[in-house]
């Protein structure tokens, strides 16, 4: 079911009626009901997946935590939490990466002068199995941990498993932040309707207005085989702005349709493009992916305790399955380690000095500015590294955009459409930015915010894509 | 224990006051009534999730090119690339002294998909043209429609058709989309960076739109068929139907045919669909046949086949319009009862 849809707005107006009616077992059953009827509506076979999943975690977590099972031995906790990493691994070895491995033997295998035939086997890749098997991971490494406690009710944990808003593409929860939600009893007040109405309405028009209207021109010049490199750069800055606004306004979506439900979601973005450096983007942008990869690859593999080469080893491994976690596909693992590398330059080279200048850094002044906009052209190498169809064509797709050609031959059209959906888009995060407060327009009197709220439902009607596109981040 | 869900009328009041606005928004444009039909800003074929055909992304070009025409025009040119490519609207504008629409479509659709193209125009536009011009190259009407289809071009207009029903939105504010969708670039040119940054890409990656005639396979163009196919004859009936039948001149233009092409088979051929054309003319009133202003198009003239460069299209613009002159001040049209 497409957050994008009438139906979706029916589904979830029905839900909340339902819910604001019951007490605290009737809620999580008709979230828990309700999740799955969203998850199913897109195939209803990944159903089996993920009630699979959910079970074996519930299992092992209540295994391994100690208040659970005082009888369990410390061997016998550790191997419940390997059978929790290796099936939620495996899930994603088999659903996600099996094709990739197996294609990727494949052609190195070729380049040495192997054959190797085989039946091609096409596996359909689950939506939001990387999210919701990086949630159920943190949880039974945590519980082990002794950060947090096995869930007491198996309805519990499913609905912090299958939680709708934010199942099919985060943010990705920490136990200790949604399941005592989930298993409290909640109370929606006013406020938390209004104010998550109006994060909601933001998220759509953020995803109807900016990204697909920007989708178009993207499309259209990433489909190339060799476009011009003016026009590559337009493109890829309307990249930029166009995941962002995809993926963020996912993600108020979902932040706005749970605060509805009484539920707090974690923030997933942090006004990444006013990042000044790689370390600074990494705290802003997919916070929940950065956090988790921090917590459970970054810091186990040493983090930054050791000499300077094993930081920087950490760093650049890190990276590296981050962008493998994005998607099979070789052109994921190159922007992954590309930021590897530029985090790793940043930390040896740049760090000490940086910090130093960050002391004496105005935001807003000449210097913020510069490191703002240098750093938004490093993150747009990086997209294009992300959104190029074919590897194979990234360093000539690099060399024209270092020597750009066609600017003449440039679209105003496409120039201004940038301009006049970016301008505002940015206007809005550098407020949010000044004054450190993601949600500015909560704190505005009634008219100001009637006047928001129409302007933002006009927007929609007016501007908006009618068939909206799939959400960039289903994908993965 | 039930949740103990309170309410606020500090909360409420935005969302009121904003429901109120809209609603007196809606009413206020309801009263006044729309200015023109809604607009399908639709981007079918270039959503991230798909990869459109070269047919799919011609079409859609196109399509959502006729889809943003807000001035309903008098006369309105309809056919194929010769049209597309040999009518400017602006000659013939300026020559005629009224709006001028050039709905030429560059992939070959035969003339049931003109008429789908007219069909669609004519759904969206508040008032129907004075005049419809055809122009057409032989093969719009002589290929058997099996042939175009094998070409995809028709299958993406059905499927275009199909995807993109007429928005008829709901809220009266629906008709301001194309006024509202002109602050973002609106939907003309989207797609593609531009003509020319379309041109650069089609020859660099499918070797045409040359500026000459060679690589062409002439042997292909030129192979004979009838000189109008009966695959042909309901788009024409329908054509005749939706024109005169409701009182609009039907102008009958047809392509020269190209030098390179122009063998004594070719000429033989142009000849025979043209005294077809000539008998359909003398039993429908109203519709009338024009015949080309070149017989033979020089190659020094044409970039491709059928598309003439930039001052032969001007003269072929310059002549359509004395053509079509005497059917826009005296149509003469019979009642639609006289049509087929």
């Amino acid at each position: 079911m497409h957050f994008v849809s009438l139906t979706f707005i029916a589904f979830f107006a029905v839900v909340v009626l339902a819910y604001r009616r019951l007490e605290l077992r009737g809620q999580n059953r008709l979230l828990l009901v309700a999740s799955y009827v969203f998850y199913g509506a897109w195939d209803w076979r990944f159903l089996g997946l993920i009630v699979g999943s959910s079970l074996v975690d519930y299992a092992c977590g209540r295994r391994v935590d100690q208040a659970l099972s005082p009888q369990a031995t410390a061997r016998q906790r550790k191997a419940a939490v390997a059978v929790s990493v290796t099936v939620n691994l495996g899930l994603l070895a088999v659903f996600k990466y099996f094709g990739f491995f197996v294609d990727s033997l494949r052609a190195l295998a070729g380049q040495i002068g192997w054959s190797v035939d085989g039946p091609v086997v096409e596996i359909v890749l689950p939506v939001g199995i990387s999210f919701y098997t990086f949630q159920t991971l943190s949880y039974t490494i945590d519980i082990y941990r002794g950060q947090v406690h096995a869930a007491r009710r198996l309805d519990d944990y499913l609905v912090f498993v299958a939680f709708f808003p934010q199942l099919v593409a985060g943010p990705i929860e920490r136990a200790r932040h949604l399941l005592p939600q989930i298993e409290q009893p909640r109370v929606v007040r006013a406020d938390q309707l209004s104010s998550g109405a109006l994060l909601a309405l933001v998220g759509f028009a953020k995803k109807m207005v900016v990204a697909d209207n920007l989708s178009p021109y993207v499309e259209s010049i990433y489909r190339q085989d060799s476009p011009a490199g003016a026009a590559l750069w337009l493109a890829t800055y309307a990249f930029a702005l166009q995941i962002y606004a995809d993926f963020s306004g996912y993600t108020d979506i979902a932040r706005g349709t749970a605060r509805m439900l009484g539920i707090d979601l974690c923030r997933n973005f942090r006004t990444p493009y006013f990042a000044t450096n790689p370390s600074d983007f990494w705290a802003r942008w997919h916070i929940s992916l950065s956090s988790w990869l921090r917590d459970y690859l970054y810091i186990p593999l040493g983090g930054s305790r050791g000499a300077g080469w094993q930081t920087a080893r950490n760093l650049f491994l890190t990276m590296l399955l981050g962008g493998l976690w994005h998607g099979a596909a070789w052109h994921f693992v190159w922007w992954g380690a590309y930021h590897g590398v530029l985090l790793t330059l940043f930390h040896r080279v740049l760090s000490r000095r940086d910090a130093r200048a960050v002391a004496h850094t105005v935001r807003g002044g000449p210097a913020f500015w510069l490191k703002v906009v240098g750093f938004f052209q490093l993150t747009c190498l990086g997209w294009l590294i992300f959104r190029i169809p074919d590897a194979s064509a990234l360093p000539a797709w690099i060399g024209t955009l270092l020597q750009p050609t066609g600017w003449a031959d440039l679209a105003p059209a496409a120039v201004w459409q940038l301009v006049a959906l970016g301008v505002p888009l940015m206007v809005v995060d550098w407020i949010r930015y000044r004054r450190d407060d993601p949600e500015p327009w909560t704190a505005l009197p009634a008219a100001p915010k009637a006047a928001l709220i129409v302007a933002l439902f006009y927007a929609i009607v007016l501007l908006g894509t009618p068939h909206a596109a799939q959400f960039i981040y289903f994908q993965f | 224990m039930p949740p103990s869900s309170s309410t606020s009328s500090s909360e409420a009041r935005p969302w009121v006051a904003a429901l109120l606005v809209g609603l007196a928004l809606e009413l206020a444009l309801a009263a006044v009534g729309p200015t023109a039909a809604p607009i399908d800003a639709g981007l079918r074929f270039f959503g991230a999730a798909t990869e459109p055909t070269e047919s799919e992304t011609i079409i859609d070009h196109q399509l959502r090119r006729l889809d943003a025409i807000e001035v309903p025009a008098q006369v309105v040119v309809l056919g194929d690339s010769s049209a597309l490519t040999a009518v400017i609207p602006k000659v013939l504008s300026d020559a005629l002294g009224v709006p001028v629409e050039n709905l030429g479509t560059i992939a070959p659709l035969h003339v049931e998909g003109h008429l789908a193209v007219l069909d669609r125009y004519l759904s969206r536009v508040a008032a129907p043209p004075r005049l419809v011009i055809y122009h057409f190259s032989d093969a719009s009407l002589s290929a058997p429609l099996a042939e175009i289809e094998r070409i995809g071009s028709r299958a993406a207009l059905d499927d275009w058709l199909g995807r993109a029903p007429l928005q008829q939105g709901w809220l009266p504010s629906y008709h301001l989309r194309p006024l509202a969708r002109r602050l973002i670039g609106g939907d003309r040119y989207p797609a593609w960076p531009n003509d020319a940054g379309q041109g650069a890409f089609m020859r660099r990656t499918h070797g045409y739109l040359r500026e000459t005639h060679e690589g062409y396979d002439w042997a292909g163009w030129r192979r004979v068929q009838v000189p109008i196919h009966a695959d042909a004859m309901p788009g024409l009936e329908g054509l005749i139907a939706r024109t005169v039948g409701r009182g609009i001149p039907l102008l009958l233009v047809r392509a020269p045919v190209p030098e390179a092409a122009a063998d004594a088979q070719a000429r033989a051929h142009h000849a025979a669909n043209g005294a077809l054309l000539g008998q359909i003319a003398a039993a429908v009133p109203g519709v009338r046949v024009a015949e080309p202003y070149l017989r033979v198009l020089p190659t020094s003239a044409f970039g491709t086949p059928n598309h003439p460069l930039l001052p032969a299209a001007q003269a072929n613009s310059r002549w359509l319009a004395d053509q079509a002159r005497p059917l826009l001040v005296a149509p003469g049209v019979p009642s639609p009862a006289a049509a087929p």
